[in-house]
């Protein structure tokens, strides 16, 4: 089939995208000094940084499955005030400016405040710690699963959960063999996509854990830091931070595409 | 062997149920849309909760004053969609069952293939549900329904989907598989009922308002179950010939063989007729028709447009569609006897 052709103009406009999306990212390759890039890499601060992004984005994307899962699945089967109402805050950190979420997570759990005097007083300090920017990584990085996920199971037929329960599949291996299975492609696009947005989280991490190299200076932050005192590096690590999400865009496709057909 | 009773009311949806199924039958269940007849597979398979009564299989109550959940009922679903899980192979699909009710790998496996052969499908193990046509996959959707051993099998016009060769074949898989299982078939079709099923239930406005043997049911059939086959004409009888039943002695009926179904001589049969097709003369006209029969005229009511002329024909019930002009001029009333003429290319006959 032939499709009715599009305008030519539209062209136009288009080509401007592609120059304005494209032009920000071939100049920084541009400048990237290529041939000291293993040296500038292997600096003691860019391999600490990088450790501990991996590591803690690793670790978010962990507790956002552990947590967001069994959020979504509950979101899924809601209906009416309250439902609307689970479902507005677990989107909210997404909208959210990064510095207000760091902001709110300092007052929440900060030292001087009643629950983190509470938890401080109980032997748990989380100021200026990796779990801190876990913490802040998972509040901004969680919400893409549960809403990746929550989509996926509203738009899948009861027929198969209903199909499984009759066959006298207790829920838990309903949900085992069934209804997560036949998500698993969102489940894997939307921890990707949490992973990613861990990986780029500056604001956050940097109003609620700091800027403390090797333990909460992660990538974003390491190259916040360097960019006027030795760009090179700067750039070095900003060719690493794009690899990855090349990456998990690829694989967020893949997953996409790889989605259950429906008989 | 489990009986299967239910006694039971959802207020919101205006259905009050009461209807018992004799342990190891095939009921079909018949109604106009709205009737309630998916509210009566939801209450048994545990998709929706009485509001007053109670459900009970094989003298366990599973709902009223105990619940008991979906997956705890031994009760199978069919539907119009196979919902084969697309995640799985066919045969995986078919095991699913007998491991979620704790069967070791290997004997789930083993009970899938079998089940498997028994409805044709044993060479379609490994293939994926995207891959089955949709009669395939209906099949499948029996095997995997039936390897729980299941008390009760629920179908909710589980042909409807499919076309009409496909749903033939189909429908003997089911005939196969279901005879001696407590079953309800919800269907709009004659066939089901005269293939399938050893008992029917007729629901209307959310109540039970018939129910009785099919055998009875297709050799007198009453009018609000005839209302609900669209009117057609039926009659039992023993078949004489390839095209010839005999419905009573010396009253032979001509007719088309169902080419899925052909009479077989010496066996029962079905005959249908629609009402339409029905010509009534004073005198034996005589002439090209194969069919004339002595009738006599029972009752005559307007329709509209036409006039349905009810008869008996050597005991049996017959409904004729006249113009009211046509009802006139024979001078129609009930008592009176007339010759009943029809095509025999307009009889379907229907072997077992």
């Amino acid at each position: 089939m032939i499709r009715p052709s599009l305008p030519r103009w539209l062209l136009l406009p288009v080509a401007a995208a592609v120059v304005f999306l494209a032009v920000p990212l071939v100049a920084l390759l541009a400048r990237v000094p290529w041939t000291r890039l293993p040296a500038l890499l292997s600096a003691p601060a860019a391999v600490e940084a990088f450790w501990l992004s991996l590591r803690t984005c690793a670790v978010t994307t962990l507790v956002s499955l552990v947590l967001g899962l069994p959020l979504a699945l509950l979101l899924s089967r809601g209906k009416g005030r309250w439902a609307a109402a689970g479902r507005t805050l677990s989107t909210v950190p997404m909208v959210l400016p990064p510095v207000v979420a760091g902001l709110a997570l300092l007052i929440a759990l900060g030292r001087r405040e009643p629950l983190g005097g509470w938890l401080a007083a109980g032997g748990v300090d989380l100021a200026f710690t990796t779990t801190a920017v876990v913490i802040a990584q998972t509040f901004v990085a969680m919400p893409y699963l549960v809403v990746s996920v929550e989509g996926a199971l509203r738009s899948t037929p009861d027929d198969y959960a209903i199909a499984a329960a009759t066959l006298g599949a207790s829920p838990t291996t309903v949900l085992r063999r069934v209804s997560l299975p036949l998500v698993a492609p969102a489940v894997a696009s939307g921890a990707a996509l949490a992973f990613a947005r861990a990986l780029g989280e500056f604001g956050a991490t940097l109003t609620f854990a700091g800027s403390l190299q090797g333990t909460t200076r992660t990538l974003p932050l390491e190259i916040y830091l360097q960019r006027e005192v030795d760009t090179d590096t700067a750039l070095a690590l900003s060719v690493v931070l794009i690899t990855i999400a090349a990456v998990l865009v690829a694989v967020t496709a893949r997953f996409s595409r790889g989605a259950w057909s429906r008989p | 062997m489990s009986k299967l009773s239910v006694q039971a009311a959802l207020a919101d949806r205006g259905v009050d149920l009461a209807l018992e199924v004799t342990a190891g039958c095939v009921t079909a269940v018949v109604g106009p849309n709205g009737a309630g007849k998916t509210s009566l597979l939801h209450l048994v398979a545990g998709l929706a909760r009485p509001t007053s009564g109670s459900v009970r299989i094989a003298d366990r109550e599973v709902a009223g004053a105990a619940w008991v959940p979906v997956h705890q009922r031994r009760v199978a679903l069919l539907t119009q969609r196979p919902a084969l899980f697309p995640h799985l192979d066919v045969l995986a699909n078919v095991a699913f069952g007998p491991r979620s009710s704790g069967a070791t790998a290997a004997d789930a496996r083993k009970r899938a293939q079998a089940e498997l052969e028994a409805v044709g499908c044993g060479e379609l193990a490994s293939r994926r549900p995207q891959d089955l046509s949709g009669g395939q996959a209906q099949r499948v959707a029996i095997a995997r329904a039936l390897a729980t051993d299941p008390d009760v099998v629920l179908l909710d016009e589980p042909l409807a989907g499919l076309d009409v060769a496909v749903a033939t074949e189909v429908r003997h898989a089911l005939a196969a598989r279901l005879r001696g299982r407590t079953s309800l078939l919800v269907t709009h079709e004659l066939l089901d009922i005269w293939t399938i099923a050893d008992q029917v239930a007729v629901l209307e406005g959310g109540r039970v308002v018939e129910s009785g043997l099919a055998a009875d049911l297709l050799a007198r059939p009453t009018s609000t179950f005839l209302g609900r086959l669209s009117g057609t004409n039926l009659f039992t009888g023993t078949a004489v010939g390839d095209t010839v039943l005999q419905i009573a002695p010396d009253v032979n009926l001509h007719g088309l063989p169902d080419p899925d179904q052909p009479l077989t001589v010496g066996l029962a049969g079905l005959a249908s007729v629609q009402p339409a097709a029905v010509a009534l003369y004073l005198a034996d006209p005589g002439g090209s028709p194969r069919n004339h029969l002595a009738a006599e005229v029972t009752g005559i009511e307007p329709r509209g447009h036409y006039v349905r002329v009810n008869l008996t024909v050597a005991g049996q019930p017959l409904a004729a569609d006249l113009t009211g002009q046509a009802v006139a001029e024979l001078a129609l009333r009930p008592g009176a006897r007339v010759q009943a003429a029809f095509k025999a290319t307009q009889v379907r006959l229907y072997g077992r």
